[in-house]
C-alpha cells in the first residue's frame, strides 16, 4: 500500500484519528426518533433502488473502471477517463495511480461509489429501523415485508458495491451507531454483503408481494424475482471480489454455484434486472448513455480483436481497422442503422444488412482527439441496448428506455465459472450455460464438456468479454482477476476517499502506479 | 477605533479588509465579559485567562505570559458568524471559513472535535496538528451572538500514532485539553450588550456558505440558538440522495432552500407530506416541515444534471432555518 505523506508537518503533535466525537449524535440508532410515517418509509425504501441503480451504472465511478479494463475506450476528460485509462510510453500505467488527495481533480473517481452506496445504506437502515425496531406496519403485512426485503436487499447490494471497489469500508445496519463506526476489511464487508443479500432472499421468499413498477421506473418484480436477484448478487459479490488470480483461486466456488443456480437464470423464470431510464433526469444508465452512443465511446480494440481477430487489430493500427466479417452474429459485418446518407455520413456507418450484428457496429470515424493517443481509437461501437436501431435520442442514446443492470446471461456465466472452478464441478452444466449466449446469441459452435476445463474457461472468458459490456462496471471486476488482465500500474481497487480520511484524521493513501495495485489479502 | 484584525493580524486574520464602517466607530454598548476558573481549581488553576477590554472587544490573554490567545469580538465588527455557526452546528463536518489564514495547513484534519457549551456560550473545540499545533475553540455567546475565539499553542512530548483515541490525544498535549476546555467554560457575558443580528441572509448565497463534508453522505446539523440559520455548501453527486439530519422538538419549523448554478436541485423532507415528484427535469428548491414529534427530521437533497454537458459532481448552496414552535 502506498502511503502518501500526510498533509502537515508533524513535530509537536502527530496526526491522529478521532475515532469518536464527543457530541450528541442524532445519527445514533435511536429507534424512538426514527421516521414513523408508513408512506414516507415506503418512499424511502423505493428510493434506495433508484440511488443504487444510478450509482452502479454511473460514469463518475464506472467510466474510469471500464476504460481502465480496456473493455470500452474513451479518451475524453470527462470522469477522469483520459487520465486513468491512458497508457504511459513504456506500456504501463505506472504514473496513473488513483489520485487520492483533496487537491486533485481526479479524486472524484473515488468519491462517487462511496457516497452513492452509503447513501443507499443510510436509507435502507432507516427503513429497517422503522420496521424491525419500531414495529412499523406499512398498510399490511405483505407491504411491510416488501419494504423490509427491498431495504435489506439494497443494503446488501450497496455493501457489495463497497466490497468490490474499496480496500475497506463500514458495515452498517439498524444496530449501528454512526459515531462509533470502525473500518472493516474488504473481506468482512464482502461477507456482510453476502449475508445481507442471503437474508433478503429469505425475507422475499417468505411472503408474496410485488415490487411496484414505479420503484424501478417501469418494471415490477415479484417476491420470488427479488429473492433470485439477491442470490445472483450474492454470487456476484463472491465471484467479482478477487483482486488477483490468487484470490480468485480461493473463492468458495461451491457457494457461488449454489447461489447462482437459484439466481435469475435458474428454472423457468429467467429474467433480466432492468430499470427504465427517463432521459437521465432521475433514472440514468450513464454507462450506456456514453457507450451505447458510439459517437461518445467505443469498444476497446482489445475486445474487438477478440471477436474478429482477422479484421480488428489491437492496438489500433494506422488508418484504422477494416469492416468486420465475424462469425459471431453479435458482430457480423458491423453494419448498422438506416440507409440514410445523413445518418451514415455523421456516424461513419455502413447501413444495416442481413449480416449486421446485434451488439456491435462498425464506424469509420475516429472520434477521439489524436493528441491523446491514437491507441484510444476503435472502429467498433456497442449498440446492443439501442432498441431504436438508429441512435435515437428517444432511446438509450438519450438515456430513455429499458436499461439493463444485471442480465440473466451474467448469472449464467458466473454459474458456469463456478462449475468450472469448484471441486467436482459439472462441465456439462458449464458448457450448456456458456452456450446460452455462445450459440443462441453468437451462432458459434457449441462448447462441450469433452473439451475440458481449460478450453471451457477460454470460451467462458470470451463470453464475459462480450456479455458484461454495459452492465455497470462488471467488465472491470472480470478483468482484474484474469491473469495479466489489467495493464501494469492499473489500480485494482480504490482507497477510501481523501475527503473522508481527512474528516477522520486518517492518513491519505492510494493504489496503483508504482505502488501496490491493491491491499493485501485480508486474513 | 481600529479594527481588531489590524491589531492582531497573525492571530485573527480573516482574509478581509479592515472594516472602517461607521458602525465600528459607534460608542461601545455597555457590557462585559467575565472569566471565572471552572472545575473548582480556583486560584490553583494551571493556566488562566486575563481579559483586557479593547473598545467594544475583549482580548483574551494568557494569564502567565500576557500573550494574546483570543478575542470576544465587538458588536461593530462584521465577524464571520456564519462560519462559526456552521462549525458549532456541524462540528467536524463543517470545513469552516474560520480556518482561513490560520497558521496551519488548512487541509489538516480536525482532531478531538468536541462540542462545549454552558448557559453562556456554545461552540466547538478541536486540535489542529502540525509543527505549530494549536487548540482551537470557536463559539458564540448565546445572549449577544458575539463570536468567541481562542487559539492556544499545544505541544506533545511524544509522538501520537494515527488513529489514537480522542482521550489519548487530549491527555498527550500540554496544556491538556481539559485545562484548555476549562478556560472556555469559565467565560460568560454580563451587561447590556446588544444582540447581533448577524445571521445569513434569507436566501442561499454561495459567498456565505460553509463547506459541509463527512466520512459518510449523512450529515448532522444542529440548528440551535443562537445559530438557527445556516448557509452550507454541500458537495452532491448527481442523482444520488444526500441526507442532512436536523434535531427538532415538536412544533419546530425547518425550512430548506437550495441553490444550484448548473443543473437542477430537489429538496424534500422525509417527514413532510409526500407529493408526486415531477418527472420532468425541474428544480424543487424549497422544502418546509413542521416537526410532529421530538427527534429529528431528514432532509434529502438530489441533483439532476445533463450527462456530457454538466458535471456529475455539483456544489449545492443550502440555507437551513429553524423557527421554534410555540
Amino acid at each position: 500500500m502506498r502511503i502518501r505523506s500526510v498533509t502537515v508537518g508533524v513535530s509537536a503533535l502527530l496526526l491522529a484519528g478521532c475515532n469518536s466525537l464527543d457530541v450528541e449524535n442524532p445519527n445514533a440508532p435511536d429507534a424512538a426518533r426514527a421516521l414513523a410515517d408508513p408512506a414516507a418509509i415506503e418512499a424511502v425504501a423505493a428510493g434506495t433502488m433508484r440511488t443504487w441503480f444510478n450509482t452502479w451504472d454511473g460514469m463518475e465511478g464506472g467510466g474510469p473502471l471500464v476504460t481502465m479494463a480496456q473493455a470500452y475506450s474513451a479518451s475524453w476528460n470527462n470522469y477522469n477517463m483520459n487520465f486513468y485509462s491512458s497508457i504511459d510510453a513504456d506500456g504501463t500505467r505506472n504514473t496513473r495511480a488513483f489520485k487520492n488527495d483533496q487537491a486533485s481533480a481526479e479524486r472524484t473517481t473515488m468519491i462517487a461509489y462511496w457516497e452513492g452506496y452509503y447513501s443507499v445504506v443510510s436509507s435502507a437502515v432507516d427503513v429497517l429501523t422503522a420496521i424491525r425496531k419500531n414495529k412499523l406496519v406499512i398498510s399490511n403485512p405483505a407491504n411491510t415485508k416488501r419494504a423490509e426485503a427491498v431495504a435489506e436487499f439494497m443494503r446488501g447490494a450497496a455493501l457489495m458495491g463497497i466490497a468490490l471497489n474499496y480496500d475497506k469500508g463500514y458495515v452498517i445496519d439498524e444496530t449501528s451507531d454512526l459515531a462509533k463506526l470502525e473500518y472493516k476489511t474488504r473481506k468482512q464487508v464482502r461477507d456482510a454483503a453476502v449475508a445481507a443479500l442471503t437474508s433478503a432472499a429469505t425475507l422475499a421468499t417468505s411472503t408474496a408481494f410485488t415490487v411496484p413498477a414505479g420503484w424501478s421506473n417501469g418494471v415490477s418484480y415479484s417476491n420470488t424475482q427479488i429473492a433470485a436477484l439477491a442470490r445472483t448478487m450474492a454470487a456476484m459479490t463472491l465471484a467479482y471480489y478477487p483482486r488477483t488470480d490468487a484470490e480468485n483461486a480461493s473463492v468458495d466456488w461451491a457457494q457461488v454455484a449454489s447461489l447462482a443456480s437459484q439466481g435469475i437464470s435458474a428454472g423457468n423464470n429467467k429474467f433480466d434486472f432492468v430499470f427504465v431510464g427517463d432521459g437521465c433526469s432521475s433514472w440514468c444508465h450513464e454507462i450506456l448513455y456514453w457507450f451505447n452512443a458510439f459517437d461518445g465511446g467505443r469498444v476497446s480494440t482489445r475486445v474487438a480483436a477478440i471477436v474478429d481477430p482477422a479484421t480488428q487489430k489491437h492496438p489500433y493500427p494506422d488508418g484504422g481497422n477494416r469492416q468486420p466479417n465475424s462469425a459471431d452474429k453479435r458482430m457480423g459485418d458491423g453494419s448498422f442503422g438506416p440507409n440514410d446518407d445523413d445518418f451514415a455520413g455523421y456516424f461513419g456507418t455502413i447501413p444495416k444488412t442481413a449480416k449486421g450484428g446485434t451488439d456491435f457496429v462498425y464506424s469509420r470515424e475516429e472520434i477521439f482527439r489524436p493528441a491523446r493517443g491514437m491507441y484510444h481509437q476503435s472502429n467498433i461501437g456497442h449498440i446492443r441496448y439501442d432498441r431504436s436501431g438508429e441512435q435515437s435520442p428517444n432511446a438509450i442514446y438519450g438515456g430513455f428506455g429499458p436499461a439493463p443492470v444485471i442480465s440473466r446471461h451474467q448469472n449464467d456465466l458466473i454459474w458456469a465459472e463456478a462449475e468450472l472452478r469448484r471441486s467436482g464441478g459439472n462441465l456439462g452444466t458449464a458448457a450448456n450455460l456458456i452456450n446460452n449466449t455462445r450459440v443462441e446469441r453468437g451462432g458459434l459452435a457449441p462448447a462441450t464438456a469433452g473439451e475440458g476445463q481449460a478450453s471451457l474457461l477460454a470460451k467462458l472468458n470470451y463470453e464475459n468479454e462480450i456479455e458484461l459490456l454495459g452492465l455497470g462496471p462488471s467488465s472491470f471486476y472480470f478483468r482484474r482477476r484474469v491473469p495479466s488482465g489489467l495493464l501494469a500500474g492499473t489500480p485494482r481497487e480504490m482507497p477510501v476517499p481523501a475527503k473522508e480520511l481527512a474528516v477522520k484524521g486518517d492518513a491519505f493513501y492510494s493504489f496503483g502506479g508504482t505502488g501496490s495495485a491493491n491491499s493485501p489479502t485480508p486474513p | 477605533m481600529r479594527c481588531l484584525r489590524c491589531v492582531l493580524p497573525a492571530l485573527l486574520s480573516l482574509g478581509a479588509a479592515c472594516d472602517q464602517s461607521p458602525a465600528a466607530d459607534q460608542a461601545p454598548t455597555p457590557g462585559t465579559v467575565r472569566w471565572v476558573p471552572s472545575g473548582g481549581t480556583g486560584d490553583q488553576a494551571a493556566i488562566r485567562l486575563l481579559l483586557s477590554p479593547d473598545g467594544d472587544s475583549v482580548v483574551l490573554r494568557d494569564g502567565a505570559t500576557q500573550a494574546i490567545r483570543g478575542v470576544v469580538r465587538s458588536a461593530g465588527e462584521r465577524a464571520d458568524l456564519g462560519g462559526v455557526c456552521a462549525m458549532v452546528a456541524a462540528g467536524a463536518g463543517a470545513l469552516a471559513r474560520v480556518q482561513h489564514a490560520l497558521p496551519i495547513d488548512t487541509t489538516a484534519p480536525w482532531l478531538a472535535v468536541t462540542r462545549l457549551e454552558t448557559d453562556a456560550l456554545v461552540g466547538t473545540r478541536t486540535l489542529l496538528p502540525g509543527a505549530r499545533a494549536i487548540y482551537l475553540f470557536e463559539g458564540v455567546f448565546r445572549g449577544s451572538r458575539r463570536r468567541v475565539s481562542l487559539q492556544w499553542p499545544v505541544v506533545s512530548a511524544q509522538a501520537i500514532p494515527a488513529g489514537a483515541p480522542v482521550a489519548v490525544l487530549e491527555q498527550a498535549i500540554t496544556p491538556t485539553a481539559e485545562e484548555l476546555d476549562s478556560l472556555v467554560l469559565g467565560l460568560s457575558e454580563e451587561g447590556g450588550w446588544e444582540v447581533l443580528a448577524e445571521l445569513p441572509p434569507a436566501a442561499p448565497d454561495p459567498k456565505q456558505a460553509t463547506p459541509l463534508v463527512g466520512d459518510l453522505p449523512i450529515h448532522e446539523v444542529r440548528l440551535e440558538a443562537p445559530c438557527t440559520r445556516l448557509t452550507l455548501a454541500l458537495p452532491v453527486i448527481a442523482r444520488v440522495d444526500k441526507v442532512v439530519r436536523i434535531p427538532v422538538e415538536t412544533g419546530d419549523t425547518i425550512t430548506a432552500l437550495a441553490r444550484l448554478d448548473e443543473g437542477t436541485v430537489r429538496v424534500t423532507f422525509d417527514e413532510a407530506p409526500s407529493a408526486p415528484e415531477p418527472r420532468e427535469r425541474r428544480s424543487i428548491p424549497a422544502a418546509r416541515v413542521v416537526a410532529a414529534a421530538d427527534g429529528r427530521v431528514t432532509l434529502r437533497i438530489r441533483v439532476q444534471v445533463v450527462p456530457r454537458a454538466q458535471a456529475t459532481g455539483q456544489l449545492v448552496t443550502l440555507l437551513l432555518d429553524k423557527h421554534r414552535g410555540r
